[in-house]
């Protein structure tokens, strides 16, 4: 299963008019190549592409995901959307081989800066209970949660849950993957809730294949995110890749 | 088999009959028929024929003594078959229960026609509606024990869910390239956004 076409599948999630750098910006987060797309798109296409990470697009790591992504992407482009879909795919992608019998299923943590706006993403996750396909995959929800069946058998949960004090809410488990909704809109370290502690806490439970992914509009100059694109725009690597589309001019 | 979270922990949920989905069907008559209803080449219809010869015999066919029996028991196959179609399922337990369920019911009723002809105030005639009353409760039990059983019972034509997902989300390898969807044109400097909200 691939981020962008079950983004932009029928089937899938349904967004079918993708734009190439909407198609392009999924492949960076997967970590696929981007050779038949770049042959089929044009030398706009390829320009916005390299606006958006900063470098050549052969730069880009490819083979596994990238573990972080900074996707900071302008308002109203789908970034919700995608992160519902990619917290749907990684429920199939990660590798839970390290996870014993009785313990606790990994989970892919949904947070933003109020709970209202990760739970814009549980809105995007009801279209699992419309698709047949998708919803084939279920084994049940609440209204913060759907748990998907990995296929290895075990229960993912995708979770929406508030941040907490020293990011305590993503401890004492296994993470799928982690989504920082509005992450550039976050609390830095010199406040009790921050977005640098959060992420503390999920790097050390992330499965093999899962990721944190930080999404949302440029908005302050301080911060994980800030600092991130200042120092890693335009120098992908397999640890950390910023994607900033409002690069172009 | 669906989940509830209690105090914070995923307990077993039974499907409750008003959640059970609507089967979605193909449209097709049969996939082993074609249009003309006329078994096509590689089909799978003698696919558990020793469980059908069982659950048929159970059910009286050929067995019939008198025509009421033979009226019962055609009867009693016409059901069987419309609610082990509605049902989607052809498990060996699914079939049983489906084959029972449509015996009390046509005996029910048979029972209760019968209530009404000895007359509905007469000892015999109570005894009769008795039996019936009875048979219809094993009937409705045995109703949600088949459903039951066929959402959790896998099929044996079931496709497996994430085998049909994996195919249905997985970009075509290079190998065999697929035809390359269009790609909007991209949007002009200033235009409207392209795409969903986020």
């Amino acid at each position: 299963m691939d981020l962008e076409t079950l983004l932009t599948s029928r089937d899938g999630f349904g967004l079918e008019s993708a734009t190439f750098l909407q198609r392009a910006i999924c492949r960076v987060i997967d970590g696929a190549p981007l050779d038949d797309l770049l042959a089929r798109s044009s030398d706009f296409d390829r320009r916005c592409l390299e606006a958006a990470i900063g470098c050549s697009a052969s730069q880009l790591p490819t083979g596994a995901p990238p573990t972080e992504v900074v996707d900071m992407e302008p308002v109203r482009c789908g970034k919700s959307l995608r992160l519902a879909a990619l917290a749907f795919c990684r429920t199939q992608t990660i590798d839970v081989g390290i996870v014993k019998p009785g313990e606790q299923a990994p989970r892919i943590s949904i947070l933003a800066t109020e709970l209202d706006q990760a739970s814009a993403i549980r809105g995007h996750l009801n279209m699992v209970n419309e698709k047949p396909a998708l919803r084939a995959l279920k084994i049940g929800e609440d209204a913060d949660s759907i748990t998907i069946r990995h296929p290895r058998g075990c229960a993912v949960e995708l979770r929406v849950v508030a941040a907490k004090r020293g990011g305590y809410s993503l401890a004492s488990r296994w993470s799928g993957s982690t989504a920082f909704d509005e992450a550039p809109g976050w609390y830095s370290t010199d406040r009790i809730v921050s977005l640098e502690e959060s992420r503390d806490q999920a790097l050390g439970r992330l499965l093999p294949g899962a990721q944190n992914i930080f999404a949302g509009s440029k908005w302050q100059p301080s911060g994980f995110c800030w600092k991130a694109h200042a120092e890693h725009f335009g120098k992908p690597t397999r640890e950390l890749v910023v994607i900033s589309p409002q690069e172009v001019n | 088999m669906a989940f509830r979270r209690e105090h914070s922990k995923l307990r077993p949920q039974p499907t409750r009959l008003k959640d059970v989905k609507r089967r979605e069907r193909s449209g097709e008559r049969s996939r082993n028929q074609d249009a003309k209803g006329r078994f096509t080449a590689g089909n799978n219809a003698p696919k558990g024929r020793a469980v059908k010869r069982i659950i048929r015999r159970y059910l009286g066919e050929g067995a019939a003594s008198t025509d009421q029996v033979e009226a019962l028991t055609q009867d009693t196959l016409v059901l069987f078959k419309a609610f082990k179609r509605a049902l989607g399922n052809d498990a060996p337990q699914v079939q049983d229960t489906v084959a029972r369920r449509a015996r009390w019911g046509v005996l029910s009723a048979w029972y209760a026609l019968h209530a009404a002809e000895l007359g509905l105030g007469t000892e015999d005639g109570m005894a009769a509606l008795d039996m019936a009353l009875k048979l219809d409760a094993r009937a409705e039990r045995l109703d949600v024990t088949s459903i039951d059983l066929a959402e959790r019972l896998v099929s044996k034509d079931a496709v497996d869910p994430h085998a049909f997902a994996a195919a249905t989300f997985s970009r075509p390898s290079p190998a065999t390239p697929a035809p390359a969807p269009a790609l909007p044109d991209a949007p002009d400097e200033g235009g409207e956004e392209p795409g969903r909200g986020s």
